[in-house]
């Protein structure tokens, strides 16, 4: 792990990785939207909506899987002081506020005709939105100071205190009464039909693949952006 | 076609089905852009600051050797 502290040795190994998500991505895709939009069936409660739960899922997975990775990044900052990890950190916020309200909008898309109801205040929903929220103060609050590492720092407290959100995410539907399925892990096994199964796993990989292409780019841009301004510095000073 | 029809109409839902889809497509390809061109830019901008090493027309020219050397390479 602390061998990855290195920007340029993270970035070999992220030149070798990317070709890869990238190929597992477009895969997963390729694969994955003809099942869920055609070949997979209807429900027969829910009918077609069912396809949207193709998104919503993936959306929702990632949401939380990228505040994971934010709130390592960040712990992993503040203990070892290793800018990767900081800079894995913020390069996962935008990408995980995108899943995350990818996340509520589908939800809201498949809650009105199956609920009647685009919203409801449940704990499921509510504390999904907190996470949106969190995201957002993250991303303000790290750009919010003089300096910048006052910003990181800042930030990474932030990204800690709010990761107590994702068990409450998570065990949300179990701890409240709510309107939101319950899981579909359970002591029984997996309770969702087979022939869907394959499609959610794929698109949860389409989706997992394309964030760790996004967040290599994302890495490599601050790196980038450290380079050049370290060399602006050194053509003003010279 | 009449399938095909059917296939949009996703059973009337697709009203729901289709924004959705529409939604996942454009949130996951601004950020795919954005990321690609910051990177685009970046590398640009560097490039231009410290210009990667060319081979030397002369390589007992001096003055040349220094010219795109990447001071302080971490």
């Amino acid at each position: 792990m602390h061998a990855l502290a290195n920007p340029n040795r993270f970035l070999k190994l992220a030149a070798v990785i990317q070709p890869w998500a990238i190929a597992v991505c477009v895969l997963c895709f390729a694969v994955g939207l003809p099942y869920a939009l055609v070949f997979s069936p209807e429900d027969y409660q829910q009918g077609n909506t069912v396809r949207i739960m193709y998104i919503h899922v993936p959306a929702a997975w990632m949401g939380l899987f990228s505040y994971g990775v934010m709130a390592a990044g960040s712990a992993a900052f503040l203990i070892w002081r290793h800018p990767v990890a900081n800079m894995v950190a913020r390069a996962s916020a935008p990408v995980g506020a995108m899943f995350t309200a990818l996340c509520l909008l589908t939800g809201m898309l498949w809650g009105q005709p199956m609920w009647g109801t685009p919203w409801v205040w449940d704990a499921r929903l509510t504390s999904m939105l907190v996470l949106f929220f969190l995201y957002l103060g993250y991303m303000a609050l790290g750009d919010a100071f003089e300096r910048q590492e006052q910003g990181d720092r800042a930030a990474a407290i932030l990204a800690l205190v709010g990761s107590i959100n994702l068990p409450i995410i998570k065990f949300s539907v179990d701890w409240w009464n709510t309107l939101h399925q319950p899981s579909i892990f359970s002591m029984a096994g997996i309770s969702v039909d087979s022939e869907m199964l394959a499609p959610l796993f794929l698109m949860v990989g389409a989706f997992q693949s394309y964030y760790v292409v996004v967040i290599l780019m994302r890495v490599r841009a601050q790196v980038l952006s450290a380079k050049v301004r370290a060399a602006r510095l050194m053509q003003a000073a010279g | 076609m009449e399938s095909l029809s059917a296939f949009f109409d996703m059973g009337g839902y697709a009203a729901f089905v289709w924004p959705a889809y529409a939604l996942a497509v454009a949130g996951l390809l601004s950020i795919l852009v954005q990321s690609k061109t910051a990177v685009n830019r970046l590398q640009r901008d560097l490039d231009r600051l410290r210009p990667p090493r060319e081979t030397p027309t002369s390589s007992s020219d001096p003055s040349s050797v220094n010219a795109g050397a990447n001071p302080g390479e971490a």
